[in-house]
């Protein structure tokens, strides 16, 4: 199906804790087997994540991250499942696509179970589901009040990306991040010379169909600033 | 005789000689002279739910399931199947005084709105509490909490968002509208504390239905201080103990109550619960036919509320449909609960609030010929235990009666009593029943 309630209770499995999850399950390539302790952590969130051809085109880009997507569609995630299992097994010689994968998840919600405080350095919100209806707009991956939770596990100059198709969507977006304290908007320029803008703006399935009909498509991308002095 | 609506919930002042009750959707105030005995000192009535009562006749409210199509829920001749969105969404609740206790705030469901009461007792009894603001809210008010300096009120909602009002004058801006909430989780709300660490900093506290507790600060609520984490279901109440600011409990949908640092992000304890509620357990605890496991056998409990004795490390819960208090003791280094006593009530407790010396319920006395509306429960020092005070049960229910025999809200047909057990509605039961 092609969307999914973010609200109602779905089947879910997350961890208790961001100390209770199980990475190495999802990574078992940076697991330390004389210790069994991850050697790296995820830092690269793709929130809503598709068909994962962002993960997929980020992963030679950042050996050395763990990049995680999130999907809350089952389907979705056993496609995305699959297509990294296959990566990782044409790849397998040297160890190709290890530091990429999947889980099925509500992050509107359960965000703050994955990651720590400031563990992420990069956040994607790449063709959201627009939730046209004024009626829908809390179900929106991007508002005031979850930003203050994406802020809360990304560090400090850590970047939100974002793209639609949906001009709406799109202000609304900016609108929100330009209205949160702890983002600010990064300029026409920082965008052009980002490697991320570029593979985000024609990796993903949705990227593609937008290109194929000749849409436009609308990034704005924020960082992280420090918190303020607490009063 | 008729039947007098039972007590949904009750607050006494801080010298303990007033006593502010719920009772459907009116807010009674009872005073009590030098000999202990009580009488009725002030009344307000929600007419926003009198009219609504009015209009809507018998039936006319259906429960709504997500998609918004209307479906009648299913009855079963129990309890605690009645929602608060039934056709008896009415009630008053979150009974709170304003610090100076010049102010009694309250939600009211009847129009999802928070409204502010003028407590002036030398006025009489039709006239002591006069509603000075009502704000209506987008989705309906579960929880409220006054500011320290007493000038506004934090509002947590159905809908996940926190807002702000100003505790007397108009708001400017409308809730929802045209004013963003302070904070949001995307799960419905049950409670929220406003509270301060020992440098000063001031801190919200919020819980939901996706076991979450949250610490933002205040009034810079877009920075998350933490979460705590343990609850495995959903959570209810947090409670602060006013003997120790830096310690919070919570409870709800878990079989265990927790005790935490909130200052210092740590779980110091929890207590099981499970196995000494057991012989007390009774029909209304078998999860309705919707979620019951193939043996008929599956049990479901909840702990709608937390609190504390103000003046001895004392905790109390109740879990929802049964009829006793368990007190626990709480060891003021480490934040050790252990079991100091279980008190049985004659009912089904419905409500539960702090006094200085212990702990007041409300109870579900519909089968009792008006009586026992309201224990009170003290510590007596001389013999380290908790005792009934009968005197002022009985006390209080000669006021009431003496009082409400003309009350037409208060006197009501058994059918038209409010829910009074919803918290085990907020179980979760995965997206095959959603």
């Amino acid at each position: 199906r092609a969307h999914s309630n973010p609200f109602s209770d779905h089947q879910l499995e997350y961890p208790a804790s961001p100390d209770e999850m199980d990475w190495a399950e999802l990574y078992p390539e940076f697991q330390d087997q004389s210790t069994g302790e991850m050697t790296n952590q995820v830092t690269i969130a793709d929130i809503g994540c598709g068909f994962g051809g962002l993960l997929v085109d980020l992963s030679p880009e950042f050996p050395n991250d763990l990049i995680l997507g999130m999907e809350i569609r089952v389907q979705v995630t056993n496609y995305v499942e699959d297509r990294i299992i296959a990566l990782r097994n044409n790849h397998a010689k040297d160890k190709g696509y290890q530091n990429i994968s999947v889980l099925r998840g509500n992050a509107m919600k359960f965000l703050p179970n994955f990651f720590h405080k400031g563990q992420l350095s990069k956040m994607f919100f790449c063709f959201p589901d627009p939730h046209f209806k004024q009626r829908k707009h809390k179900a929106r991956i991007i508002t005031n009040t979850l930003l203050s939770e994406y802020a809360f596990v990304l560090k400090e100059g850590g970047v939100i990306y974002t793209i639609t198709d949906v001009k709406d969507l799109h202000d609304w977006m900016v609108k929100h991040l330009e209205e949160h304290p702890l983002f600010q908007r990064l300029g026409a320029e920082w965008e052009s010379k980002d490697r991320c803008v570029q593979i985000m703006t024609h990796a993903t399935e949705e990227g593609k169909k937008v290109e194929r009909k000749k849409g436009d498509k609308f990034v704005a991308c924020f960082e992280r600033l420090a918190n303020p002095t607490i009063i | 005789m008729t039947l007098l609506h039972p007590l949904q919930s009750v607050i006494l002042n801080a010298t303990e000689n007033l006593l502010f009750a719920a009772v459907k959707n009116e807010v009674l105030v009872f005073m009590s002279s030098d000999d202990g005995k009580y009488s009725l000192v002030g009344r307000w009535v929600d007419d926003v739910a009198n009219k609504k009562v009015l209009n809507a006749g018998p039936g006319a409210k259906k429960a709504k399931i997500n998609d918004g199509k209307p479906q009648e829920k299913a009855q079963e001749g129990k309890l605690h199947v009645e929602t608060a969105e039934g056709s008896h969404g009415v009630q008053i609740r979150n009974l709170t005084l304003s610090p100076d206790e010049t102010k009694l705030v309250l939600c009211a469901d009847s129009d999802k709105s928070v409204v502010v009461l003028n407590i002036d007792l030398q006025k009489n009894v039709a006239q002591s509490l006069t509603c000075i603001k009502r704000q209506t809210f987008p989705k309906r008010p579960n929880s409220i909490a006054i500011l320290a300096d007493a000038q506004a009120i934090v509002v947590a909602d159905k809908f996940g968002d926190v807002f702000e009002i100003p505790l007397t004058e108009e708001s400017t801006s409308k809730p929802g509208e045209d004013s963003q909430p302070l904070l949001g989780h995307v799960s419905m709300l049950t409670d929220v504390l406003f509270c301060e660490d020992s440098n000063g900093r001031k801190y919200l506290i919020t819980s939901d239905r996706d076991e979450h507790v949250k610490i933002s600060h205040y009034p810079q609520t877009f920075i998350v201080d933490k979460w705590l984490f343990g609850h495995q279901e959903f959570v209810a109440s947090l409670h602060i103990p006013s003997w120790k600011s830096s310690w919070l409990f919570s409870a709800g949908g878990d079989s265990c109550i927790f005790c935490w640092d909130w200052q210092q992000g740590t779980k110091l304890s929890s207590f099981d619960y499970a196995h000494l509620i057991k012989p007390y357990l009774t029909d209304a605890h078998f999860a309705t036919a919707r979620f019951q496991n193939e043996n008929k056998d599956l049990i479901e409990c909840a702990v709608p509320k937390v609190t504390t004795c103000r003046n001895f490390p004392f905790m109390a819960f109740f879990v929802e449909s049964t009829t006793v208090l368990v007190i626990l003791q709480v060891c003021q280094n480490t934040g050790n609960l252990s079991l100091k006593q279980i008190i049985e009530l004659r009912y089904n407790i419905i409500s539960l609030s702090q006094t200085s010396n212990g702990f007041i319920v409300t109870l579900d006395n519909r089968q009792s010929e008006n009586k026992y509306f309201v224990q009170l429960i003290d510590y007596v020092k001389e013999h380290d235990t908790f005792e009934l005070d009968e005197q002022f049960t009985e006390s209080l229910d000669n006021a009431i009666n003496q009082s409400l025999t003309d009350d037409t809200i208060a006197n009501v047909e058994i059918t038209e009593v409010a829910p009074l057990y919803g918290v085990i509605n907020l179980k979760k039961h995965g997206e095959q029943y959603s």
